[in-house]
């Protein structure tokens, strides 16, 4: 029986030195000794690495065993407390009579479930994270968040904002959140913090349309339809295919001749996001049917892309989708679609 | 109390999921006497030197307030999950006043 050694004669911190500043060939070899132990600690060291020193990030060498979730939703009662130890529903366990707690399970499962059958992503930071929700955060909280390890969804006051767990594409876009935090952690303020809410919007917008089973020409390209209160006067909190038209006093712009400058909102960040949403439309529209299997691979791609780093803005990450989808589809419509996305929302793509 | 400690206050709540902003302006010699007692006594117990700590996350609330009293102005900047708790203490004041139905 042949015998493959899996024990370690350099410690693993040698080798991460070698991998780090060793020649070409030295690397090559650290690499393979990594690769030649199975253990956990190992692989996650070599994940690692490689996520910081190879230009497409490949897959972690740790398969999931299955695409499954870990949900736990916990109930913070009405209180500012994101941390409640309140747990309400956990994974596999029955439905309750409180509808806020199923949506909440209900939707990052469907948000869990998009990522792993479109990109084979293993939850939040592909290794399979536990999912946490917690509902009932605040009195009347017009609001939805994530605070950096969960998801938290206010009840809206009923005027502005509904219960913020009734939209799929709410949920989508907050667990989206943890996921560019865990990628290319775009900072949250001014252009770079806008493509980070251009990112959650537009995989809130493919796990409602994954969910529908919809092509990119039936879908309403609507965030937070489901959640809109009266008082908005509209049919959405905004619009993807037409940027500032969501709601009455919807100022979003869907052109960087309009891009706002402003310190409120962090610089702007769900004003300008309607100009990437924007782009992320005419994209889809142009490569035509479900928009997650290509014009979303490539800005999933994009946003894996190590090049992205946490201060890229709207041009550069177009430069990288661009790249990205010349890898995946070569040099035809796809690439015309992506590049003609662009530059009708002003960014010019070579 | 006296009309020399008078101060006026601009207000702007932004960000969030929505995106959607609440403003509002106070001036506390416009408003009955006992909310601008209430207010006086909460901007009393706000440090407007304390930096601005923005939280880990996305989707939080952002609070600006400018406050102009006595020739001086004082501006501060806030986040949802990261605010000492005088200053929470004011937002939701604020918030709660520029909510009210005022009379035109």
């Amino acid at each position: 029986m042949r015998k493959i050694c899996s024990c370690f004669f350099v410690q693993p911190s040698v080798l991460e030195h070698i991998v780090r500043n060793g020649t070409a060939e030295q690397r090559e070899l650290a690499m393979a000794a990594l690769s030649r132990d199975h253990s956990i600690r190992t692989a996650r060291l070599q994940n690692a690495l490689l996520t910081n020193l190879v230009p497409f990030r490949p897959r972690p060498l740790i398969e999931a065993v299955a695409g499954a979730p870990t949900r736990t939703i916990y109930d913070a009662e009405q209180s500012e407390e994101a941390d409640s130890s309140r747990v309400v529903r956990s994974e596999s366990s029955k439905a309750v009579s409180d509808p806020a707690v199923n949506e909440a399970y209900d939707g990052l499962g469907a948000t869990f479930k998009f990522y792993w059958d479109a990109y084979k992503r293993n939850s939040i930071d592909d290794r399979g994270m536990k999912l946490d929700g917690v509902v009932h955060y605040g009195e009347k909280y017009d609001n939805a968040f994530w605070n950096g390890t969960r998801m938290v969804f206010g009840d809206g006051d009923g005027e502005f904002l509904t219960r913020t767990t009734q939209g799929v594409d709410v949920i989508g876009h907050e667990l989206t959140h943890g996921v560019t935090e865990h990628t290319a952690n775009l900072a949250y303020t001014g252009q770079s913090g806008a493509l980070n809410e251009s990112i959650s919007d537009v995989f809130g917008s493919l796990v409602k349309q994954y969910a529908a089973g919809q092509t990119a020409d039936k879908a309403d390209w609507l965030i937070g339809d489901k959640i809109i209160g009266k008082a908005l006067h509209g049919k959405a909190l905004r619009s993807m295919a037409k940027p500032g038209t969501a709601f009455d006093g919807d100022n979003q712009p869907a052109h960087m001749k309009d891009y706002v400058r402003t310190t409120a909102d962090n610089g702007g960040v769900h004003r300008n996001s309607g100009i990437p949403n924007c782009a992320f439309y005419n994209v889809a529209m142009g490569i035509g049917g479900h928009a997650w299997e290509k014009a979303g691979l490539v800005w999933y791609e994009a946003l894996r892309d190590p090049r992205l780093i946490p201060s890229s803005g709207f041009h550069m990450f177009a430069r990288i989708t661009v790249r990205t989808t010349q890898h995946h589809f070569g040099t035809g419509a796809e690439l015309k679609a992506v590049k003609e996305g662009w530059e009708a929302v002003g960014i010019a793509v070579s | 109390m006296a009309r020399s400690d008078g101060f006026q206050i601009q207000f702007e709540r932004s960000g969030g999921l929505a995106g959607t902003s609440v403003r509002t302006t106070v001036d506390s010699a416009r408003i009955p006497d006992s909310d601008a007692n209430e207010l006086r006594r909460l901007i009393d117990q706000v440090d407007f030197a304390a930096p601005a700590r923005p939280p880990r996350g996305a989707d939080r609330f952002q609070y600006d307030i400018r406050l102009h009293r006595s020739g001086m102005s004082h501006s501060i900047t806030a986040y949802d999950g990261s605010m000492a708790p005088e200053l929470k203490s004011l937002t939701d004041w604020l918030l709660a006043y520029a909510r009210r139905p005022k009379a035109v």
